[in-house]
């Protein structure tokens, strides 16, 4: 039985289908790739403010890193030191979660 | 089929193709978003809460040196922090008796907004933060129950099994199951902070554990800075009297020092508050093997003891003290006495369920009872322990007189009445 399609025309379509799917499944590959990086990402910032939320609460000891800085009050003319408390660990280190408490000074 | 469709149908796929692509493109970029916004999100929830928060110990030391401002403060202000990309504003209201503090947090864009407010709780004249405060080591044994919150400011929170704090425990040491007593294992109804340690496999705690609490947040301690001991009252430098004798025992109807008093075996002491609130003072109370105290008139009555109250030539004393229709009476002291009870102290109210109370407020003295120990109301003492080792039949309901009990040696301040969201 003889082809409907000639040889080129057959070639020409499965180099087609074949460069879309590079790109096409780079791209899927990327985007999955990222997803998972953003689900992984937001889990560790609610294990990050849950240890901030247990440092609060006082259920853990665990030493977190601390700076001092100053919350300001306009009307009452005031800055009430305060300590700025970040979740602790390397793997936390870039999320931007804070509290902050009062500490002994005012000023 | 026609020359050239198969180039039809494989556009066709691309195109199929494509479109999924572009859907999970989407799909990520909503995902950033939602991250981004969930983080933002947090953090704006943090700020408000601990803005809050850090408002509130601002008033609470400030309200500490001067109560007065309370009853003047609505203001809404305005604060900034530079570690947080947003505008920080409050809202404090006051009504005298309750400090409610919002704080509102906005991130510069407007895209995140939220509020935290929290409470402050009035604790006015004799304000007791806990059904029971020691001094040192509290050992419940024998079906105790303390209905209330207990604090133990030094030593160790020791519990047989059968007993109950049905409130939050808070001690400097350990909280610990001495075991014995049968039955089921000790409860702690709320939290549990401690110092030390926390035996959690041998204490039921239906709260949350707080081990190894530096510092442990004491109420009480934190809410007056520690316990003022209090002056004895203008009536110790007048002139002693003698209480009026009746066929069941004496009874002290006006103010005045009364020096020594002894209470004869099943006679009365009765306070009687009919023509107003009493001011007494005394220098020790004695009594034999049954005694009973009586406060009527539905008034309160204040007893500032110099140095002690407790037993008659050592016998085995025991007390009932009866609050009939709303009275309260508050024993007071300074000294480094004792309240010592051996055969057992009740309190009853009559009729039930009334404001009746007895409160005891001595950070230095001692309180010691054997077998039955029932109280409706509040102590704080140096030490609460039961003769040879063992309290019987604890039951200690907590009972606050709040601001209806002016006292002149606790000035009103303000605590934490929790969080609220």
């Amino acid at each position: 039985m003889k082809s409907a399609y000639t040889l080129l025309e057959i070639i020409m379509a499965l180099a087609i289908i074949a460069i879309a799917a590079i790109v096409i499944f780079s791209i899927l590959s990327n985007v999955l790739n990222g997803m998972g990086r953003v689900y992984r990402e937001s889990v560790k910032t609610f294990e990050a403010n849950a240890k901030l939320e247990s440092y609060l609460t006082g259920a853990t000891s665990e030493a977190v890193p601390s700076e001092i800085s100053y919350l300001r009050i306009t009307e009452l003319a005031t800055q009430l030191q305060v300590q700025i408390i970040r979740p602790s660990g390397s793997e936390y280190r870039n999320i931007p979660l804070f509290l902050f408490e009062p500490t002994q000074a005012q000023q | 089929m026609k020359k050239g469709s198969v180039l039809i149908v494989t556009l066709t796929i691309v195109i199929f193709l494509s479109l999924t692509i572009i859907m999970m493109l989407a799909l990520y970029s909503q995902l950033i978003n939602n991250y981004s916004m969930q983080q933002k999100r947090l953090m704006v929830s943090n700020v408000a809460k601990s803005g809050a928060y850090v408002l509130a110990d601002y008033y609470i030391k400030l309200l500490r040196q001067n109560p007065n401002l309370a009853s003047n403060l609505n203001v809404d202000l305005t604060a900034s922090l530079k570690e947080f990309p947003g505008q920080i504003e409050y809202k404090v209201r006051s009504d005298g008796n309750y400090i409610t503090i919002t704080c509102i947090a906005t991130l510069s864009d407007r895209s995140v907004s939220d509020s935290y407010s929290l409470r402050l709780k009035k604790l006015g004249g004799l304000s007791f933060g806990a059904a029971l405060v020691s001094n040192t080591t509290v050992e419940i044994t024998n079906n105790g129950i303390i209905d209330g919150d207990v604090e133990v400011l030094q030593g160790d929170l020791r519990l047989e099994n059968n007993t109950a704090v049905k409130g939050t425990a808070y001690v400097k040491g350990n909280i610990v199951s001495i075991g014995g007593g049968g039955g089921s294992k000790p409860v702690i109804e709320e939290d549990a902070y401690a110092g030390g340690s926390i035996d959690a496999s041998g204490v039921v705690i239906k709260g949350r554990a707080y081990p190894n609490q530096n510092p442990v947040p004491f109420p009480s301690q934190y809410a007056y800075g520690g316990f003022p001991l209090p002056s004895p009252p203008p009536e110790a430098s007048s002139a002693i009297i003698s209480p009026d004798p009746t066929s069941s025992g004496i009874v002290i109807s006006r103010s005045g020092n009364y020096g020594n008093i002894t209470i004869g075996n099943n006679k009365s002491l009765t306070f009687d508050t009919s023509a107003g609130d009493l001011s007494v003072y005394v220098s020790n109370i004695y009594m034999d093997t049954k005694a009973e105290i009586v406060v009527k008139g539905g008034r309160r009555v204040k007893v500032y003891f110099a140095n002690n109250i407790g037993p008659q030539d050592n016998v085995n004393n025991q007390v009932t003290v009866r609050v009939e229709n709303g009275s309260q009476i508050l024993f007071y002291s300074a000294g480094n006495g004792s309240m010592t009870f051996k055969n057992g102290f009740q309190v009853e109210v009559q009729p039930p369920n009334t404001k009746g109370a007895v409160f005891i407020y001595a950070p230095n003295a001692t309180f010691e009872v054997q077998n039955n120990f029932t109280l409706f109301g509040a102590i704080i003492t140096k030490s609460f322990i039961g003769l040879k080792n063992k309290l019987n039949n604890l039951n200690l309901t907590f009972a606050d007189p709040g601001s209806d009990f002016p006292v002149d040696f606790l000035n009103p301040v303000y605590t934490y009445g929790g969080w609220s969201k």
